[in-house]
């Protein structure tokens, strides 16, 4: 194990563990993207770059899912005791941290980002620190959620490129 | 002949790729992979503050210097930072990082520099990119072989291929991705 995920999951907080497993929880986490989303939306009056956000947020899922399903990568709770029981699926990504950052990168020039990158980096952050995954994954998974929002713009601006060609 | 601008643009291409290196020689990949995590997120602050319309006092001169025309501030060097993140948190192997990082900074740095000051046949496929600009990529790429052998043969060509294809993907992410597939998934 790498010295930055045994000193992270390491630390021990009453706090943290408890927002940390909060979010663990698949259905916690879904709960909390979407409030972040509609806060941003309809608060801040964001919407230009939804479309772009909503479609990173599904490809990170699905490339997560992907990914998952063709690689298994053990988790590190397999070896050392967690916070948390130890998930049965592939360590590798962190489909909370894909999910996370690919708000920030979807949302990036616009007043929202404040909002999501703390988020992000709390949300890949406690993943290591419940000790269900490496440090390593969590940073693959802050690319992969780049490359998702590279793939979602790439699909949008083919779109677009469509339809300016059919109104033509 | 490429604009100056061009041209110091890559040389900053080059030499971030194999100050790369370096850092993985020196600290490690643990550490490195922190390091390039923390500029990741630090230059995504810098580009969203710039499409913002914000003044950076340190950065905007960089800008000013180093950014192509009429694109996003800071477009190019985010997917460098990601390709360069992707490269050390999924190759577990120093060599192949090391092979991989020598493929992005000297084989796509020299690639723009020689495709646009001696290029003139244009590959077929992509208007955009010439033969002399590939053949550019293999030959300055070369020196990843030192590190993994006939595999960095197969990274360099891969890439290379990835490289010289009309994609709307970065070749800064592209070029890695490229490297990661073979030493990652075909090894």
């Amino acid at each position: 194990m790498d010295f930055i995920t045994a000193f992270v999951s390491s630390l021990n907080n009453g706090g943290l563990t408890f927002l940390a497993d909060f979010l663990n929880n698949e259905f916690n986490m879904a709960i909390a993207t979407l409030a972040l989303i509609g806060a941003c939306t309809f608060v801040l009056k964001e919407n230009r770059h939804l479309k772009v956000l909503v479609l990173t947020l599904l490809l990170g899922l699905a490339i997560s899912a992907s990914i998952k399903l063709i690689w298994h990568v053990p988790r590190p709770c397999a070896t050392v005791p967690a916070k948390i029981p130890c998930p049965p699926d592939s360590s590798f990504p962190s489909t909370h941290t894909i999910a996370a950052f690919s708000l920030v990168a979807a949302s990036l020039g616009y007043a929202s980002l404040v909002i999501y990158l703390p988020f992000a980096i709390f949300v890949a952050f406690s993943r290591v620190y419940l000790g269900v995954h490496t440090f390593f994954d969590v940073a693959a998974s802050l690319g992969l959620a780049m490359v998702s929002y590279a793939l979602a713009s790439a699909v949008l601006a083919r779109i677009e490129g469509l339809k300016h060609a059919g109104n033509k | 002949m490429p604009g100056i601008n061009e041209f110091e643009r890559q040389l900053v291409h080059i030499n971030l790729g194999l100050a790369c290196l370096l850092m993985l020689a020196l600290i490690g990949r643990t550490a490195s992979t922190l390091v390039v995590s923390a500029t990741l997120i630090a230059g995504m602050t810098i580009m969203h503050m710039k499409m913002r319309g914000e003044k950076i006092l340190l950065v905007d001169p960089l800008i000013d210097r180093f950014e192509r025309a009429h694109t996003v501030p800071g477009y190019g060097s985010l997917w460098y930072n990601v390709g360069v993140l992707l490269t050390f948190a999924l190759l577990v192997n120093e060599a192949h990082i090391a092979s991989a990082l020598i493929i992005l900074a000297l084989g796509d740095g020299m690639s723009t520099i020689i495709g646009s000051m001696h290029g003139t046949h244009r590959i077929f496929y992509n208007s955009k990119k010439t033969w002399e600009g590939v053949l550019a990529f293999l030959v300055f790429s070369a020196p990843a072989i030192i590190f993994t052998g006939w595999l960095g043969v197969l990274a360099i060509i891969f890439a290379a291929f990835v490289e010289a294809l009309p994609l709307k993907i970065d070749d800064n992410l592209a070029i890695p991705l490229a490297c990661v597939v073979v030493f990652r998934i075909l090894v």
